[in-house]
């Protein structure tokens, strides 16, 4: 939750130089350049199960990030987090409730854990809230069009046009 | 061909044939799909 | 069958089970979590190992093989078409129904139907659909473990298969953990080696495929001939159509097959599956027909065709490779019914239960719905299989048939066509079941010369097409479908090689962010 202007933001592991290197490399001929960046909101959960197998339970902990635009769950990687002022930068507000949240979170796990599993055998999971955590996502312009690189992956997804 | 009647030859191998020739038709058409090993190997 | 065959068929199994102990007792919690929630690639190879391994199950190793003994060279009508099923589907859908299915936040191909086609109804009956129809697959595996069972154990049949029950059944509700990990790559690898070896073993003890045809011709001529043993296919093009279509099209009904799309990454992904699935279908597609045809002269005396391969292995295998491969099939049909109990039981408990019965279910009621449904399939089963077995490859061709006729116009008109409409779809879906499954049941194969996979394929797209275009004012598609279906082309002037990495997994962040920023930029 942020205090007093403060953000939880995931750690980045790709910066804005890092991705253009990564971008500028997949291209000769087009101008390329970081414009800005732009945060993301993801709701977050750790979640504690306890999955029965041969010998006995095992204990599985899965982070679950709900999108905080459109409500979709997905299981995650760990991750690390850092506090920072909150500023000028564009920022997505997150639109769904914490309930709506959990229950996503909860179903998200459940399925992706009992579909990898190849389980039938109901799983005790135990979620626990960590907020709103925000994710930093570097826009870069090539030439007339728009990407934005995952500060995190380094993963990428262009941009619908833009009127300029 | 390995003692088969010409029509059966044709089954035999002409679909496999095919399938070859679609799926070089199909990686030309995608060639732009691969990504730059470069780029995912920074990425995990 | 011997006893070193046991003996080795028991080897395998300790030692499938010793590995997966040792995988969970070691712990290696993180990797072992990396592994099998963040789907990592593993790497091309055994990716594509174990992308394949789901379609070696009872059909492949009794369904082909007795087709094959039965008819002769007839039978390559399934595989011609079956080659290239893999290819064709991840070319003409794959990447577009990833994309639309991160868009709209899919977790299963039925949601990923009712997304697109917005309607209760669609959930219905597509839900009622796959589950009557993954029944009757689970069926062919369990008739195939059990007969497998039977033959290499020399127990009786009813007693196999409560056996294969059994084990299937504890094997779902202890979860498949142990095959999950590290026993898949090792189970298709030994599959693979034995299959190949099969077939190996059987052209050279009859000194060559040249040899084996002339033979074949000696036998019986119409062997070698396309139409058929005793040409009774002759001029059957109709029939023809159905047996290429089933295993090229049909498949898009599967939803072990389509959950496959919606878990590729990037496009790249598509193009290198697409690759591999080919290679690895070229040789192992056509294997076991032609296990089954060369049989004709290896075990003449055979009586039932389905069994053409496993005796041919017991027959010209070392007992210990026999036990092996066979343990390995045996595992392969169990770990397949396994996946189907479970996707059955999962479609009943959400798509159904939870969907209509019971919104407010709670995980625990789910489980005990899914639970309930693999219980009762499993003992319907049972029983059918027990008193009156059909062949495995009828089982899966009659099911492939409605299932495909039922899903493929709205699975491709899905991503492709904008007009594509709920009523449309749930017209074609209804339509294309209701004929294939008539036109197997009423038998009209033999009247009109014409499969029940063609004649339904043909009706339910031209219901797509008729119903779509009635009702497009009644019933327009929604415009943020219409957007998620059109979002690549209103990319701006990217350079392509940018599409190519695109991360579908980012679709919706991609979304949002680009409309945040014009709107940012719009305030200035």
């Amino acid at each position: 939750m942020a205090r007093e202007g403060r953000l939880t933001i995931i750690r980045e592991r790709v910066d804005s130089t890092t991705a253009l290197q990564n971008v500028a490399g997949m291209t000769d001929d087009v101008a390329v350049v970081v414009e800005g960046s732009v945060l993301y909101p993801y709701i977050a959960f750790t979640a504690r199960c306890a999955v029965p197998t041969m010998i006995g339970k095992k204990e599985i902990t899965v982070d679950c990030l709900v999108d905080g635009v459109n409500g979709h769950g997905a299981t995650a990687d760990s991750f690390s987090t850092e506090q920072m002022v909150a500023c000028d930068e564009v920022r997505l507000q997150s639109k769904i409730t914490d309930g709506e949240a959990r229950r996503t979170a909860q179903r998200t796990v459940t399925h992706r854990l009992g579909k990898k599993l190849k389980l039938i055998a109901p799983f005790d999971v135990q979620l626990e809230a960590a907020g709103t955590v925000y994710k930093r996502f570097w826009i870069i312009r090539i030439g007339d069009g728009r990407i934005m690189a995952d500060s995190v992956t380094g993963n990428m997804h262009p941009l619908s046009a833009s009127a300029a | 061909m390995f003692g088969l009647p010409f029509e059966t030859a044709l089954l035999v191998f002409g679909f496999p044939v095919f399938w070859i020739l679609y799926m070089v038709v199909f990686l030309y058409v995608s060639r732009r799909w691969d990504r730059d090993s470069a780029t995912e190997d920074d990425a995990s | 069958m011997s006893g070193t065959v046991i003996f080795f068929l028991v080897l395998y199994y300790v030692v499938v089970l010793g590995i997966g102990y040792w995988a969970m007792r070691r712990g290696g919690g993180e990797d072992l979590e990396g592994y099998l929630l963040g789907g990592r690639q593993v790497g091309p190879i055994a990716t594509a190992l174990t992308l394949q391994s789901t379609s070696m199950s009872g059909y492949m190793f009794l369904g082909a093989g007795g087709l094959g003994f039965a008819q002769g060279y007839w039978a390559l009508w399934y595989a011609a078409g079956d080659i290239g099923g893999g290819l064709l589907n991840l070319s003409v859908i794959g990447r577009r129904m990833r994309k639309m299915s991160q868009m709209m936040g899919a977790l299963t191909s039925i949601e990923y139907l009712e997304k697109r086609y917005p309607s209760p109804a669609i959930r219905l009956v597509a839900g009622v659909l796959t589950i009557f129809l993954l029944g009757f697959y689970v069926l062919a595996q369990l008739i195939a473990g059990g007969k497998g069972m039977a033959l290499v154990t020399g127990i009786s049949y009813p007693l196999a298969l409560a056996i294969a029950v059994g084990i299937i059944l504890i094997y779902t509700f202890m979860g498949g953990y142990l095959a999950v990990a590290y026993t898949d790559f090792f189970q298709s690898l030994v599959m693979l080696v034995g299959v190949m070896w099969i077939l190996i073993a059987a052209l050279s003890e009859l000194g060559g495929l040249t040899a084996a045809n002339t033979a074949l011709s000696e036998l019986d001529p119409t062997l070698l001939s396309v139409w058929g043993r005793g040409l009774g296919f002759e001029g059957q093009w109709g029939v023809v159509a159905g047996a290429i279509l089933i295993f090229s099209v049909g498949y898009m009904g599967w939803p072990h097959v389509v959950t496959r799309h919606m878990a590729m990454s990037r496009p790249a992904t598509a193009r290198r599956a697409g690759f591999w699935a080919t290679i690895w279908s070229l040789f192992f597609v056509p294997a076991p027909y032609l296990v089954g045809i060369l049989a004709i002269l290896i075990l003449p005396g055979l009586d039932d065709p389905e069994m053409a391969i496993f005796q041919v292995a017991g027959q010209l295998l070392p007992a210990a490779v026999t036990g092996l491969v066979m343990a390995a099939i045996m595992a392969a049909i169990m770990s397949t019914a396994d996946s189907l109990l479970l996707q059955t039981g999962s479609i009943a408990s959400r798509d159904i239960y939870e969907r209509f019965i019971n919104p407010r279910a709670s995980e625990r009621q789910m489980v005990m719905v899914s639970r309930g449904l693999v219980v009762a399939v499993a003992v319907i089963g049972y029983v059918v299989a027990l008193v009156e077995p059909p062949t495995v490859f009828s089982i899966v061709i009659f099911a492939t048939s409605v299932l495909g006729s039922a899903f493929l116009p709205a699975y491709v008109c899905a991503v492709w066509w904008r007009k594509a409409n709920t009523p449309g779809a749930l017209a074609s879906m209804i339509v294309g079941a209701t004929v294939a499954f008539v036109w197997e049941y009423a038998g009209l194969v033999n009247t009109t010369e014409l499969h029940p996979m063609l004649t339904g394929v043909v009706s339910s797209t031209i219901t797509m097409i008729v119903v779509s275009l009635a009702t497009q004012t009644i019933s327009p598609v929604p415009a943020y479908i219409l957007d998620a279906m059109g979002v690549s082309s209103k990319v701006g002037p990217i350079p392509e090689r940018f599409l190519a990495a695109t991360e579908f997994d980012l679709a919706n962040e991609a979304a949002a962010v680009g409309k945040a920023i014009e709107e940012d930029s719009q305030d200035g």
